[in-house]
């Protein structure tokens, strides 16, 4: 593994999951977790299992919903995609995701010009 | 709400199963799959492509756990597993199981009952309409204190305040009144009230029948209007429906029944007696002028929404003042106080349930203290097991919380069977509850009893299971896998902790014990000083005249005079006499004492009370002549008085009191004659500033007739009743008591209070004794080997006895030590309950830590007994 691989920080990887819903919309655990990847250029360390407690954890809030389905290549898989709620969360969490980031952000230059 | 959506999902989770592995392993086959197929896309070989897959996934273990956890509740199903556990063992030691679930019931149930009479007397809301803004409003004389601190309102004063004090929304007087029921059998006495015409609609009380008062005063006869308690018509008029408009004739003036109330209106207790029919305040007492003086009714007030009861009380004290500057010039002062009704009604009971609240509180504590050390031993055999399952991964936390879970499985229980116990023991507690306790027959085990039942229980269960729960989470699983059995190295912190439980127990018994004691003290001392009142066969009678037919004192002084000489002769009568009032018992007029040979400004004249006796009282109350002479009919032309002893000492301080003339407001001097001893208005007070005038100078319409009999006499009520009816046939005598059953009544509170007290500090006792008990055994018998090679060596049994004894008188002395400090703090709270002895008491303290030290000897003496008959042999041989 390459040293350049970075942990997933708490927390993010359910408002990673919301946006690649959005963007996929009806996806399975699988392309979930390798579009995570792939758009991280491959500068993430993820176990793909951990997107499955994460799924429920946002089904149960009411933010997506599954369904079964058949996968592109005829398997069974459950086929995950974003309700209206979850589609207004995610605005939300996006929102503050970048008034965070600006803020440490703004917290790390200081700290280095200093 | 989406955290009700999320616990819903996880409930619906938790009882269909359906998050369970079934859906998670598919996806996780297929994910795996998927990755394999990738893989082997990019040219792995499938070996490499599957090992590829299985590492990307992840531990699938873990994931299925977090999974698991997220999907449904797991620590309910840990809960249940837990409990599961829990119920084995306590099956497989069910001795210990029902010791337990036995105190802590005990515990839980004296709480509950004692908590039930809280709730009832002093939380429960009064059954009136919005009752939190209703104030009863009295009137405070600050040169008058020494009589009352609050006194009843003038019905002038009262005028004004209905006319300028916008912070009520209405404003109610009543007064106590009584009469004789006639026309129905016997003449039957009956107590009513007074009231102001919005009395019914500001308490937001309806008739069951009928109507209440109308607002419109001036309806015309509405002052002959009357309506009865729902108790007076049911045992009166038989429940009879068509009472309505009735005629009814009381003490001889005849008012029409408007109204019958429902039976489960209370009228508020701020009357001396409970009134059973009610009518509208005459004209007559309205017509008081406002002033200082004539305090003689009850106001409630009920407060507008928006306004602080400090706004009201400026509002009313600025009218206050004003009266004070106009009536007496400023020689007096005068203010309002405002309380809030329910505190009224509940009065000094509630200092003696808060204490009872307590001390059933400590009693609790010591017992799932001495659970938690019972607990702490039979866990310390559990090491084992405890090392075996941290090692197949249990964490701490899980740990704990299975011997938490325990502990709550026997507190729950204890609570369950606690709550049976409460109510069996709230019925004995209100069946005996004496009729000082306001507010009794609202007492119940309601909702809030068993919820609260349920929080002790729980709290109790935490209390228990969360010290060995703890110690044993943090044992190293590794030292008790390589030791054979319980070890016998004993941990010291184990001892230690135990040591320092026992410590609190008997620490919580030496806060306790003080208190209990000093109340039994204080109930010596009150029945010390109302002793006189307990000897020989005493019984008194009141009867009440009515008025208009016997309007003018001499005309009813001539009726009384002719009861007592009747009375005086039934045989077996040794002496007889008249009273305008009997020791705590009932009301009288308060004035100012003052003395032609002692003068001083009148607003600062000490305020006592004036009673009216006839000849023959003294002698037949049995209240002691202590200088000088009593009443006797040759006085009737000179003015003359009595005092009581306190005035003697508080007011002629030295001087000779015979011959002294007493200043009166209207008749000039009275000259007096004689001193007797103190009497008391209530059985723990003070006594009171007395002066005693001649019945023949005043007699009001309601006096008591006091009888002195030979022997106790079953049938002397009956003749009584008979010698008052052969002077005027239409009188009702309300009561025919024992002057040792008021005295006992004045007591009951009292009694009962320090009853149930004593009987929580007995129980700490116990409890705490069985603890030292427990702990100072089962370390001697850990020591057993210890004593076996002192033994051995030479050591006499002497030593052994002493060694053990010791260990046990430490922990004694410790907690005696760390309670007598608690209880200085907590008996301060007590001080107005006690009565002749002060709250740190040093005789008290010093008898509570020897009887403490004198347990913990006899506690420990068994355990110690038994050390020194170990044999040595046996004892190296152990292990």
């Amino acid at each position: 593994m390459g040293e350049s691989k970075t942990e997933l920080l708490m927390g993010t990887l359910d408002l990673l999951i919301l946006k690649t819903l959005d963007s996929l919309g009806s996806m399975h655990g699988y392309g979930v977790a390798r579009r995570i990847e792939q758009v991280s250029g491959d500068l993430l360390e993820l176990n793909h299992g951990t997107v499955y407690p994460a799924l429920l954890r946002l089904e149960q809030k009411g933010w997506i919903s599954s369904r079964w389905g058949t996968s592109e290549n005829n398997r069974r898989a459950r086929f995950y995609s974003l309700t209206a709620v979850g589609r207004r969360a995610l605005a939300r969490e996006a929102k503050d995701w970048r008034r965070m980031a600006a803020f440490i952000g703004r917290v790390l230059e200081g700290t280095e010009g200093a | 709400m989406s955290w009700l959506r999320l616990w819903a999902a996880r409930l619906g989770g938790f009882i269909r199963g359906e998050h369970g592995d079934e859906r998670l392993r598919a996806e996780l086959d297929a994910h795996l799959e998927m990755l394999v197929a990738e893989n082997e896309r990019r040219g792995m070989s499938p070996t490499e492509a599957q090992q590829s897959a299985r590492r990307q996934l992840g531990n699938t273990l873990r994931i299925g756990e977090e999974w698991r956890e997220q999907g449904g509740l797991p620590w309910l199903e840990s809960f249940f597993q837990d409990a599961r556990h829990g119920f084995r063992l306590l099956r497989r030691n069910p001795a210990f199981a029902v010791i337990a679930i036995l105190t802590l019931a005990l515990g839980i149930g004296a709480n509950t009952a004692i908590f039930s009479m809280v709730n009832g007397v002093l939380l429960r809301s009064l059954p009136y309409r919005q009752p939190s803004r209703l104030y009863s409003i009295h009137e405070v004389v600050p040169q008058w204190t020494d009589l009352a601190a609050e006194l009843p309102v003038n019905s002038g004063n009262f005028r004004l305040w209905r006319k300028d004090c916008p912070a009520f929304s209405a404003l109610a007087l009543t007064g106590q009144e009584s009469a004789s029921l006639i026309g129905l059998g016997r003449p039957e006495f009956v107590h009513g009230a007074a009231v102001t015409s919005n009395f019914f609609s500001m308490l937001g009380v309806d008739a069951a029948l009928g109507r209440t008062f109308s607002r419109e005063r001036s309806a015309p006869g509405a002052e002959n209007e009357v309506i009865l308690s729902h108790r007076l018509w049911e045992e009166a008029f038989h429940s009879d429906p068509s009472v309505l408009g009735r005629i009814v004739n009381l003490s001889g003036q005849t008012k029409t029944v408007v109204g019958v109330l429902p039976a489960s209106f209370r009228f508020p207790d701020i009357l001396a007696s409970t009134p059973e029919y009610f009518t509208l305040f005459p004209q007559a007492a309205w017509r008081f002028k406002p002033g200082i003086g004539d305090h003689d009714y009850f106001a409630i007030g009920r407060l507008r929404h928006g306004v602080a009861p400090r706004q009201a009380k400026t509002q009313l004290d600025v009218i206050e003042a004003r009266i004070a500057r106009s009536s007496s010039g400023g020689k007096f002062n005068l203010y309002a106080t405002l309380t809030p009704l329910k505190t009224e009604i509940v009065g000094s009971t509630r200092r003696a349930l808060w204490m009872l609240a307590i001390a059933a509180g400590l009693v609790l504590l010591i017992i799932c203290v001495n659970l938690a050390n019972l607990l702490l031993v039979k866990n310390t055999g559990r090491l084992r097991e405890v090392a075996v399952r941290s090692a197949f991964g249990a964490t701490p936390g899980r740990l704990a919380r299975q011997f938490l879970t325990e502990a709550l499985i026997l507190a729950l229980a204890g609570g369950g069977l606690g709550l049976v116990f409460a109510e069996g023991a709230l019925r004995l507690l209100v069946r005996n509850a004496p009729v000082g306790i306001p507010r009794v027959d609202g007492i119940q085990i309601d909702l809030r009893v068993v919820l609260f039942a349920i929080a002790i229980a729980a709290v109790a269960g935490a209390i228990c299971g969360l010290l060995p729960a703890m110690r044993l989470a943090r044992s190293q699983p590794a030292d008790a896998l390589r030791t054979a059995g319980p070890t016998v190295s004993a941990d010291k912190r184990a001892a230690g902790l135990r040591g320092a439980l026992v410590v609190g127990e008997i620490a919580l018994c030496a806060a306790l014990l003080p208190g209990a004691l000093l109340l039994v003290m204080s109930m010596r001392h009150v029945l010390r000083a109302n002793e006189w009142m307990n000897q020989g066969h005493v019984t008194t009678a009141r009867f009440v005249l009515p008025f208009h037919q016997h309007p003018n004192p001499q005309d009813r002084e001539r009726v009384f005079a002719a009861i007592q000489r009747k009375v005086e002769e039934l045989p077996g009568v040794e002496s007889a006499g008249l009273t305008s009032k009997l020791p705590l018992d009932g009301f009288s007029w308060g004035d100012g004492i003052s003395f032609r040979e002692i003068p001083r400004p009148e607003n600062e004249t000490p305020q006592g009370e004036f009673r009216f006796v006839s000849p023959g009282y003294f002698q037949a109350i049995g209240l002691p002549l202590v200088e000088g002479r009593s009443f006797s009919l040759e006085d009737t032309s000179k003015p003359v008085a009595i005092i009581s002893e306190s005035v003697a000492n508080k007011i002629l301080t030295g001087r000779d009191p015979l011959g002294m003339h007493l200043v009166m407001p209207a008749s000039g001097c009275c000259r007096v004659i004689g001193v007797v001893g103190n009497v008391r208005d209530r059985s723990d007070q003070a006594p009171s500033l007395v002066v005693y005038l001649p019945v023949w100078e005043y007699a009001s319409t309601s006096e008591t007739l006091v009888v002195r009999t030979r022997m106790d006499s079953a049938t002397i009520a009956r003749e009584i009743r008979q010698a008052v009816w052969s002077v005027d046939p239409e009188l009702a005598i309300p009561q025919v008591r024992t002057l040792r059953t008021i005295m006992q009544s004045a007591e009951a509170p009292r009694r009962y209070e320090t009853w149930l007290a004593v009987m929580f500090a007995l129980f700490a006792v116990f409890f705490a004794a069985i603890g030292l008990y427990g702990v100072v055994s089962y370390s001697a018998s850990q020591r057993t080997h210890e004593m076996g090679i002192r033994l051995a060596l030479g050591a006499g049994r002497g030593d052994v006895l002493r060694l053990v004894m010791r260990q046990g008188l430490v922990l004694a002395l410790a907690g005696v030590g760390i309670g007598v400090a608690m209880a200085l703090v907590l008996t301060r709270f007590l001080s107005a309950l006690l009565f002749g002895v002060s709250a740190s008491d040093p005789v008290t303290f010093v008898a509570v830590s020897l009887f403490l030290a004198a347990v913990a000897v006899a506690a420990s003496v068994v355990p110690a007994w038994r050390a020194t008959r170990v044999d040595p042999t046996v004892a190296l041989r152990w292990e």
